[in-house]
């Protein structure tokens, strides 16, 4: 069937460059270089950005809103980062499921409605988070052989104001645990917020800016209000991405830094308040490079630092860093079971690329990709990989008689 | 203006556009400062392997212009050296030199090189990108001149530390090298200046994910042509640098630093697609086993003159892929594999590794030149290139300084040397009353009877680096000249064409008393002129030599056979050997030269031709066959770079017409041509009779009319130029959607030469519509847009502007049908790969910009000068005589010489002056003298030598009862020796006899 040129609007296609703003998505030379970045063009059908970008340029607007790769593409920005006329697909993608009235699959409204009344993605009531820390807290008592330890929340002043992601709270306190070990050791001067203290926001995939805004403007509101000297941002990639995101478009408040844990531990190891052992970290490791935290916010380094400090044989994965390959479940695909193929058949890429280091740790700084490595490893592995965090393989390596927070044994303590 | 004009200019930048310019000015009477910030003249070129479209050797091309410049009497070439300061008005400048010190007085040295052999200092050598070294005491290449060393002073031990080292000071025989040189300032006083500072190519590392210096294997096309090059790193043995293996699967990727907006870059470097096929086919050439080479573009710009066809061969008969498709990275594979993924048009993916990959690096400026211009106040463009002045080729925002080359503009050689001699045109206009007030002229020593003498003949053996001496023994050519007859030197040149080879020659000839010189080298089209100036020096007739071609006929052609080809090359120095001995002295024929002028075509290349020329003193008759002046221009409205052509056409008109210089015929044609260089009668149609020296063809082309897409059949549709006027006149301000479609005409089976303007012209069209009507809907369909140089941010705009544009494929070309009272178009969207159908009011045609096939067929026979397979006029030679022909005295300008914009043809027109002005500021005409003298004895007075002379040089004199020759015209082709049956003619230099003698030695 022929298209009738007379479909051609060009005010849809003006209207989504005006909500783009920045982005001159007309200026495409039609050249290809996005189909070839793109990873999963060839995976599966109806993934190629340069068609899905030609439809917008020519103004077809029932095409493009009736387009599936609105939602299959997982929002990596790999296929756009070098693109030479400035265009960003990603920006694209969430304009087009955002502002154009779309209905979104999955449960990815429901979260972030659920966000937005109860202040976390998991809906976790304020008596189970307080509950939550307490058991942590009297957890770490023991484990730390320090009874006087306390989890620090809403102290002003602090050096940094911590952001979790809910899950920490709701499905991982071991692992919440873990950090809380670590921050321990180093002596960290750090609190948590009793108000917001869940980072996350799927409103970065959603393209809802209203909502958005509601639900991360708290979380840097409540740095300012506890005074804390800046915003730490757990192992989760779309929450580091959706504060900075936040901060850089829609802030007009105090300026403070916003940083990620990994460059944290980085720079704990540098100065010596953290000593680390990579024997304690024997096996094959690699770490993978979530699209929000690396490409999208430019952190290349800092995990790939301690990595390399806390495991004995660490391989990186090719391509890697602003090049990396998305774990296959960017874009909150995760929260859209109806295209749980697509993602699954977008891992095999990211498999390869593990199958091709021999990693037998696969070290993971994001909660969203860490379900899909979850995935990958249940689908082409068998089981068989270590998925992590990075945070429990810094806590194994811990020298903790020689980090800055140490403050003897629990024997000496008591003698 | 009060101050009185120096007739001097001043030339910065000596690559190949400097290198023209100096020439063009020398031989026109003005003296010329050549400045140059490296320590040799000759720029880029001298690193190119092979230029395109013709294959020639570019250092070979290059070469005899270098001797030329550098040993030009009236040029004074300063290298290491930069302008700093200028001071004072259009005619009449001061500037500051400033010269840094070298460290060896080039007046002193040899170039025998036996410094750098000692040097224990080793560095990246430039010239071979890198990919070779050279010590810190270095010659930039082979035939730099000056041929003389000079001391990288970073990198010298001795300025390190004094007591260090000194090893070059030992060995220099010649006393040429001095640690203690200080920088020098000098002042000079020029009437202009022509600023040429070429280009910088684009830093390839900037862009990471092209792997450069990090994926071993992935070189820069510069690299590429160093590898390709026989004076290469490699000795033109194609190899990759990282593990000296045979690559057998080569990628280019295009665009590497061009057509990118995001790094500041958005321009199209002009030269890349051409230079990437180039090196595809002679890699492929090079290659010893089958080589794999695959091109990724994304539009194929070959739009120059041959290009197209040049592209089509790479692909057809080559076998040359060409993929469509910018590369999103290149990553490293097994073995020193690049590995590459990409999408093919319909958006499927494919993997490929290459054994090497070439980034076809882009142009960009060059940063010292950026703050000389800046210094001088000369306007910028948001790339920092130092765009010409609109309409006028070569000018800048001040007077009396010129800009021409890669520096206002990436573009090619041919359109570098045709500006270079347009900024000399424009100097010579500004400084014409001071023209022979500061040259001086060469005197040489007596010419030396040789009558009677005893054959005393020198033999020189050039190894031509390893271009002859990789595959000839040449020592064993020297060996066996030796004993031949007469000879009583014979000795080999590693390149005799150096400067230092030229001296010792002269040399030779004294010491040896010779008086016969045999060269074995290289082509006697390119250097005879160049050695036969080496004799006069030596005082010596320069007929007394012979040139034969070791190179093209035996190294080159029997590369595979080495013995036999140096077996040839023994035979050929035998043959010239006995043709030199009977060579007899001639003496070149002195005639009065008319310095009037004829530029036949009225149109803006015309007009501006004869203006200049006019400004330089020179009475110019102009002749156009319309009623009006104007041409072609008359239909243009809209400039590409918004001027406004009919107002600009306009005052061109009246300045011509009110020009007391020129006289103009309108209505008029040639109709009858007498003569040669200096001495033209011309009869034109009206019955005047004209008499001038120099002939300038300046007659324009047509629009193509089409018979395709419904033209003629269907009013709503036009050709570009309809099109245009129907935009003026209003017309088009309630259209709705026009499509404009592009190559008809151009590009095919009939026409296979791109019409180069008509994208930007669409393009410029179809933003004019938009401007006047926004919400009209503009459809381009195209094959390739070619938007080069800086036009492509018009098409960038067009983007942005709306206007969209969808590629055809000459397999599934748009259709075009009535439908209603409108039209309905059909083409297949190039991305979706689904059919779009365009229900439209106006369809414009790009139609194809064609010869006046009658018209040119006539002029080509009038002054002898070629016709190209596509009818347009032929120049002398691609490359670097774009406005000449091989017939002395007659040049060309404009869409007569192919097609082009208005920009570029104005730029031809002063071009064409420029070249013209050397020949017309001769007093006299020389000519040669190698004509054909004819045996009256022998002479039947058949009269077949009068019916096969191209040259009308032989009449049968009715009274003598025998042919007589005019030697001004005669051009010494032997077309009626050979068909005399008597056997009365023979030719001077290459008589009966001598080839008798040549064909007994074999």
């Amino acid at each position: 069937m022929a298209i009738n040129a007379a479909k051609f609007d060009p005010t849809f296609t003006d209207e989504v460059a005006s909500k783009l703003k920045d982005v001159d998505l007309k200026k495409c030379l039609t050249c290809g270089m996005c189909t070839a970045g793109c990873v999963y063009s060839d995976v599966h059908p109806n993934n190629d950005p340069r068609k899905f970008l030609r439809k917008v340029v020519l103004g077809l607007r029932d095409e493009v809103l009736n387009d599936p790769f609105v939602w299959y593409c997982t929002m990596c920005e790999r296929c756009t980062v070098e693109c030479p006329m400035g265009v960003n697909i990603a920006a694209l993608t969430r304009t087009i499921r955002g502002q154009f009235g779309l209905p979104l699959p999955g449960f990815m409204q429901k979260v972030v409605d659920e966000t937005i009344t109860s202040g976390n993605q998991m809906n976790v009531s304020q008596e189970d988070y307080e509950e939550t820390l307490e058991w942590i807290e009297e957890e770490l008592q023991e484990e730390l052989g320090d009874p006087n330890y306390r989890i620090p929340i809403d102290v002003e002043n602090a050096d940094f104001l911590f952001g979790m992601n809910a899950r920490e709270i709701k499905y991982y306190p071991h692992e919440l645990q873990e950090i809380l070990k670590v921050f321990y050791y180093a002596g960290a001067n750090f609190t948590l917020s009793s108000r917001k203290w869940d980072a996350t926001n799927l409103a970065l995939f959603t393209g809802n800016n209203h909502d958005f805004w509601t639900i991360t403007k708290p979380m840097l509101e409540e740095t300012v209000r506890l005074k804390a000297k800046s915003l730490v941002v757990t192992e989760c990639g779309h929450a580091f991405r959706s504060v900075r995101w936040g901060y850089k478009t829609f802030w007009d408040g105090p300026e403070f830094p916003i940083r990620s844990v990994v460059e944290v531990y980085a720079d704990w190891i540098k100065e010596g308040k953290i000593v680390v052992d990579k024997t304690k970290n024997p096996e094959p490791a690699t770490v993978h490079d979530p699209c929000n935290l690396v490409r999208k916010e430019g952190v290349y380094e800092a995990h790939r630092f301690v990595m390399e400090s806390i495991c004995e044989d660490f391989r990186d994965m090719n391509p890697n860093k602003k090049y990396n390959y998305c774990c296959g479940a960017g874009g909150g695909a995760l929260a859209m079971p109806e295209y749980k193929e697509q993602r699954i058949k977008k891992g095999k890429r990211k498999a390869e690329q593990i199958e091709a280091v021999g990693a037998e740790v696969v070290a993971i700084p994001c909660h969203n990709c860490m379900d899909q490595f979850t995935d990958i490893n249940k689908e082409y592995f068998g089981m068989k990989k270590n998925m992590t965090h990075i945070s429990p393989l810094v806590a194994n390596a811990l020298v903790i008689e020689k980090c800055a927070g140490y403050k003897g044994k629990k024997e000496d303590a008591e003698e | 203006m009060s101050t009185k004009k120096v007739g001097s200019v001043l030339v910065v930048g000596a690559g190949i556009a400097g290198i023209q310019a100096s020439l063009d000015l020398a031989e026109s009477g003005y003296y010329v400062h050549l400045v140059e910030s490296s320590p040799a003249i000759g720029g880029v070129m001298p690193a190119l392997d092979k230029t395109f479209p013709t294959n020639d050797c570019s250092m070979c091309i290059l070469s005899p212009k270098l001797v030329d410049c550098g040993r030009h009497l009236n040029i004074n070439v300063m290298t290491n050296s930069e302008l700093v300061d200028l001071k004072g008005e259009p005619g009449n400048y001061k500037a500051t030199i400033k010269t840094r010190a070298r460290y060896v007085d080039p007046t002193k040295c040899t170039g025998c090189g036996s410094c750098a052999e000692e040097c224990p200092v080793k560095v990246d050598d430039e010239f071979n990108q890198g990919l070779s070294k050279r010590k810190a005491i270095y010659k930039q290449y082979a035939q730099a001149f000056p041929n003389a060393y000079a001391i990288d002073k970073e990198k010298c031990l001795k300025f390190k530390n004094p007591k260090a080292c000194g090893k070059c000071l030992k060995v220099c025989q010649a006393g040429a090298i001095n640690h203690e040189m200080e920088d020098e300032i000098n002042e000079i006083e020029v009437g202009a200046v022509i600023l040429m500072p070429g280009f910088d190519a684009y830093d390839a590392s900037k862009l990471e994910y092209y792997g450069y210096g990090r994926v071993p294997n992935v070189v820069t096309s510069l690299e590429f042509e160093r590898i390709l090059s026989a004076s290469g790193p490699f000795g033109g043995h194609l190899i990759r640098p990282s593990d000296q293996k045979e690559p057998k699967k080569i990628a280019w990727i295009q665009c590497v630093g061009s057509r990118n907006c995001k790094n500041d870059h958005g321009y199209c470097s002009s030269v890349c697609c051409m230079y990437a096929i180039k090196e595809a086919v002679i890699a492929k050439e090079h290659s010893e086993e089958e080589l794999d080479t695959a091109i990724f573009f994304m539009d194929m710009r070959t739009y120059g003159k041959e290009f197209e066809k040049y592209y089509n061969r790479a692909q057809d008969e080559h076998g040359v892929r060409f993929i469509r498709n910018r590369v999103y990275e290149v990553r490293e594979g097994e073995g020193g594999a690049v590995k590459i993924r990409y999408a093919q048009e319909d958006g499927s993916i494919c993997y490929e590794e290459f054994d090497m990959v070439v980034l076809s690096v882009g142009l960009e400026p060059r940063g010292e030149a950026v703050e000389l211009a800046k210094k001088l106040g000369l306007e910028l463009n948001k790339y920092n290139f130092c765009e010409a002045a609109p309409l006028s080729g070569v000018n800048t925002n001040k007077s009396g300084i010129y800009v021409a080359g890669a520096f206002s503009g990436p573009r090619d050689i041919p359109e570098t040397v045709m500006q270079a001699s347009a900024a000399a045109g424009e100097a010579q206009a500004l400084l014409a009353e001071a023209k022979g007030t500061l040259t001086k002229a060469k005197e040489y020593p007596a010419e030396k009877d040789v009558t009677g003498e005893i054959i005393r003949t020198g033999v020189f053996v050039c190894h031509c680096g390893i271009n002859i001496g990789g595959v000839v023994d040449v020592k064993s050519v020297v060996e066996y000249a030796r004993d031949l007859p007469g000879v009583v030197l014979a000795t080999d040149k590693m390149y005799a064409c150096s400067q230092d080879s030229a001296a010792q020659i002269k040399e030779a000839i004294k010491e040896y008393n010779l008086n016969r010189v045999v060269v074995a080298s290289c082509s006697p089209r390119t250097h005879e002129p160049m050695f036969q100036e080496t004799l006069k020096e030596a005082g010596l007739n320069p007929h007394l030599f012979e040139l034969t071609n070791i190179r093209d006929q035996c190294s080159w052609v029997h590369m595979n056979e080495p013995e036999k080809a140096t077996e040839k090359a023994k035979d050929l120095v035998k043959m010239a050997v006995n043709k030199v001995a009977l060579a007899q002295p001639v003496n070149p024929v002195k005639l009065e030269m008319n310095h009037d002028v004829l530029v036949i075509g009225g149109g803006a290349a015309g007009m501006t031709n004869a203006l200049n020329l006019a400004a330089q003193g020179y009475q110019v008759y102009l002749v156009e066959k319309e009623e009006e002046l104007g041409g072609l221009a008359r239909r243009l409205h809209y400039g590409l770079k918004g001027e406004e052509v009919q107002a600009w056409l306009k005052e061109l008109i009246e300045q011509v017409k009110a020009n007391e210089k020129i006289k103009v015929y309108t209505g008029q044609e040639v109709a009858e041509v007498h003569g040669f260089v200096g001495n033209f009668t011309t009869r034109l149609s009206g019955g005047e009779e004209i008499q001038h020296g120099v002939t300038i063809i300046a007659t324009g082309a047509e629009e193509y009319k089409p018979n395709e897409y419904l033209y003629g059949e269907n009013h709503r549709v036009k050709t570009l130029l309809e099109l245009e006027n129907e935009i003026v006149q209003g017309n088009l301000d309630k259209v709705n959607n026009v499509v404009l479609i592009q190559c008809v005409g151009s590009r095919d089976k009939e026409r296979p030469y791109c019409s180069r303007i008509c994208c930007t012209k669409s393009i410029k069209l179809a933003l004019k519509i938009k401007e006047r009507r926004p919400e009209a809907q503009v459809y381009i369909l195209y094959r390739d847009i070619r938007t080069y140089g800086f036009y492509e941010d018009l098409y960038t705009e067009a983007r942005q502007k709306g206007v969209i544009f969808i590629r055809y494929s000459t397999d599934n070309k748009p259709v075009v049908e009535n439908a209603g009272s409108g039209l309905k178009v059909t083409v297949t969207d190039h991305v979706l790969g689904e059919k779009v159908e365009i229900y439209t009011d106006t369809v414009g045609l790009a139609s194809a910009i064609v010869p006046p096939v009658e018209n040119n067929e006539k002029l080509s026979k009038f002054f002898k000068v070629p016709l190209n397979e596509d009818k347009f006029f032929l120049e002398a030679h691609l490359k670097l005589r774009p406005v000449d022909f091989s017939t002395e005295g007659v040049f060309m300008c404009g869409l007569a010489h192919g097609p082009k914009n208005l920009e570029e043809n104005i730029a031809q027109a002063k071009a064409a002056a420029g070249r013209a002005s050397t020949v017309l500021a001769k007093e006299h005409i020389t000519v040669e003298g190698k004509s054909a003298v004819v045996d009256k004895k022998k002479c039947a007075a058949c009269g077949t030598c009068e019916a096969v002379c191209p040259a009308k040089a032989i009449k049968v004199d009715p009274e003598e009862k025998a042919a007589v020759v005019n030697e001004a015209l005669c051009k010494g082709c032997g077309a009626c020796a050979s068909s005399c049956r008597c056997g009365a003619i023979n030719v001077k230099g290459c008589t009966d006899e001598q080839i008798m003698a040549m064909l007994s030695a074999l």
